[in-house]
C-alpha cells in the first residue's frame, strides 16, 4: 500500500481508535508503523480530529427536554396505535359477524337439492289425504320391512328422538329414476314429522354431512345429513327446536 | 400471562429509553447539522424515535439499531426536503486535492466557530465529516446510512476535512493575523 492510499483510508478513521478492526484500516495502520512520515501524519490527524469531534459536542448542546419529549410521544403513539388496533379488531370482528349473518342469509337461499323438493312436494298431499301413504302402520318395523321388500331407501339407523315418535305410514317417489322413500310421523310436539330416505349413490350432488345442514324454505325447516350408505331429510313445519330435540 | 406480557412490556420501555438516552444526542447534532435548526433538528430526532418505537424494535440484530437510527433520521429528512437539490455543485478549486498535512491544533479557534464552518459546508461534505466528528458510525455505517460507496465517503471526509482545516486557518489568521504560520499546505504524493 502506498503512503498516499494509506492516508486516503485514514483520513476516514476514527481518532478514538474505534475502527482498528477494520481489515482496511489494519493495512493502513501497519503501513504506517512502517512509514515515520505517515505516522506523524496520522498522529496530528487524530489530534485534529479529536479537536474538533470535541469542539462540535461543546458547540451543540441538546435541548434539555428532548429526551423527555421521546419517551412521552413514544408512549402517547403506542397507545394511538393500541388504540388502531382495537379499532381494527372491532372492525374484523364486525366483518366476520356481517360475514356471518350473510353466510346465513344465503343458506336460508340455498337451494335444496331435487330429491328433496320432490318429496316437499309430495308431503303435504300425503298429510292431507290427497294422495295415500304405500303402507300405512303405526309399528316402524313394518313400513322398514316393506321398503325392504319395496327395495326401496330404507332408514338403517334413526335418530333417538324420532324412535319415540308414532309412524304413521311410508310413500316411494321417483326422482331422476331414483327411488327416494318417505316415512311419516306423528305425535311431536310440532306435528308430522317426515323422514326422506335416498340412497347415497344415488344423486352425484346430494348432500353428505354426516352432521345437519339446515336449510329453511317456504315455510319448511329441513335437516340434512348422511349415514352409512343413505342421506337422509328431516322435514317438520315447526320451529327448529322441535326438530332439533328429535336429532 | 398478563404479568408476562407486562413484563415483556416493561422490558421494552427499558430498551427503548436505553436506545434514546445513548443515541439522541448524536442523533440530534446530526440532526442540527443537516436541518441548521434546533426545533426541526429536535422534530426529526423524535420521529426518528417514534418510527423506532413502531417498527424497528422488529429488527432482529440490535447491534445494527444505531444505523438503523441514523438511516432513517437522514432518510426522513431527504423525505422532508425532496424539493431541495441535495447535491449542489462544488467547485473543484475550493477543494483542495489530495491530501493535507496538520502541523498545528488551531486552539484559538473556539467551539461556535468549528459548528459554524462545519455547517456551513455544502451537504455532500457536511453529512459525512458530522457523522464522522460524531463518532458514533464507522465509514462502512456512514456509507450505508447515507446511501452512497464507501469509496465515496472516504474521499469525501478527506476532502471535507481539508476544507474544514483551510477555513480555520483562515479563521485564526483573521483573528489573529501575525502569530499564525500557515497550518495546512497541499501534499499531493509524487507521480
Amino acid at each position: 500500500m502506498r503512503s498516499d492510499e494509506a492516508k486516503f483510508i485514514l483520513s476516514a478513521f476514527r481518532p478514538r481508535g474505534e475502527d482498528a478492526g477494520d481489515p482496511q484500516m489494519t493495512r493502513a495502520l501497519l503501513q504506517a508503523g512502517r512509514d515515520p512520515e505517515l505516522l506523524r501524519w496520522l498522529d496530528e490527524a487524530r489530534e485534529f480530529d479529536l479537536f474538533v469531534a470535541s469542539r462540535l459536542e461543546g458547540s451543540t448542546p441538546v435541548p434539555a427536554e428532548l429526551k423527555t419529549n421521546i419517551m412521552i410521544g413514544a408512549q402517547v403513539c403506542e397507545s394511538a396505535r393500541r388504540s388502531f388496533r382495537s379499532f381494527l379488531i372491532g372492525t374484523a370482528a364486525a366483518v366476520v359477524l356481517l360475514v356471518g349473518s350473510f353466510g346465513l342469509l344465503l343458506r336460508s337461499l340455498e337451494p335444496l337439492a331435487g330429491w328433496q323438493l320432490a318429496a316437499l312436494e309430495v308431503i303435504p298431499r300425503l298429510s292431507s289425504g290427497q294422495i295415500p301413504f304405500d303402507e300405512q302402520s303405526n309399528d316402524l318395523g313394518e313400513l322398514q320391512d316393506w321398503l325392504k321388500e319395496a327395495k326401496a331407501p330404507n332408514a338403517t339407523t334413526l335418530p333417538l328422538g324420532l324412535s319415540r315418535l308414532g309412524a304413521v305410514g311410508c310413500k316411494t317417489l321417483s326422482w331422476d329414476n331414483q327411488l327416494v322413500s318417505i316415512i311419516c310421523f306423528g305425535g311431536g310436539k310440532g306435528g308430522f314429522v317426515h323422514l326422506v330416505i335416498i340412497n347415497r349413490q344415488g344423486p352425484p350432488h346430494a348432500p353428505r354431512p354426516s352432521s345437519p345442514h339446515w336449510i329453511e324454505r317456504s315455510g319448511w325447516l329441513t335437516a340434512t345429513w348422511s349415514s352409512g350408505e343413505q342421506t337422509y331429510m328431516l322435514a317438520m313445519q315447526s320451529g327448529r327446536a322441535a326438530l332439533k330435540a328429535l336429532l | 400471562m398478563i404479568k408476562r406480557a407486562n413484563a415483556r412490556k416493561s422490558e421494552r420501555f427499558m430498551d427503548f429509553q436505553e436506545l434514546v438516552d445513548a443515541n439522541h444526542a448524536a442523533l440530534y447534532r446530526f440532526a442540527l447539522s443537516l436541518t441548521k435548526s434546533e426545533d426541526r433538528a429536535a422534530d426529526l430526532v423524535q420521529e426518528t424515535f417514534y418510527r423506532w418505537a413502531a417498527k424497528g424494535q422488529e429488527l432482529r440484530d440490535p447491534s445494527r439499531a444505531k444505523s438503523w437510527l441514523f438511516t432513517t433520521l437522514y432518510r426522513e429528512f431527504i423525505r422532508a426536503h425532496r424539493h431541495e437539490s441535495l447535491f449542489a455543485q462544488v467547485d473543484p478549486s475550493e477543494v483542495p486535492e489530495g491530501i493535507t498535512d496538520v502541523n498545528l491544533i488551531p486552539d484559538e479557534v473556539d467551539s461556535a466557530a468549528v459548528r459554524e464552518i462545519l455547517f456551513s459546508f455544502e451537504e455532500i461534505y457536511r453529512a459525512p465529516l458530522v457523522l464522522f466528528y460524531l463518532n458514533q458510525l464507522s465509514y462502512r455505517k456512514i456509507a450505508e446510512t447515507l446511501g452512497i460507496p464507501i469509496g465515496t465517503v472516504m474521499s469525501r471526509i478527506s476532502r471535507g476535512k481539508a476544507r474544514l482545516r483551510r477555513r480555520l486557518s483562515q479563521e485564526q489568521n483573521c483573528c489573529e493575523p501575525r502569530k499564525i504560520i500557515p497550518m495546512f499546505h497541499s501534499n499531493k504524493p509524487a507521480k
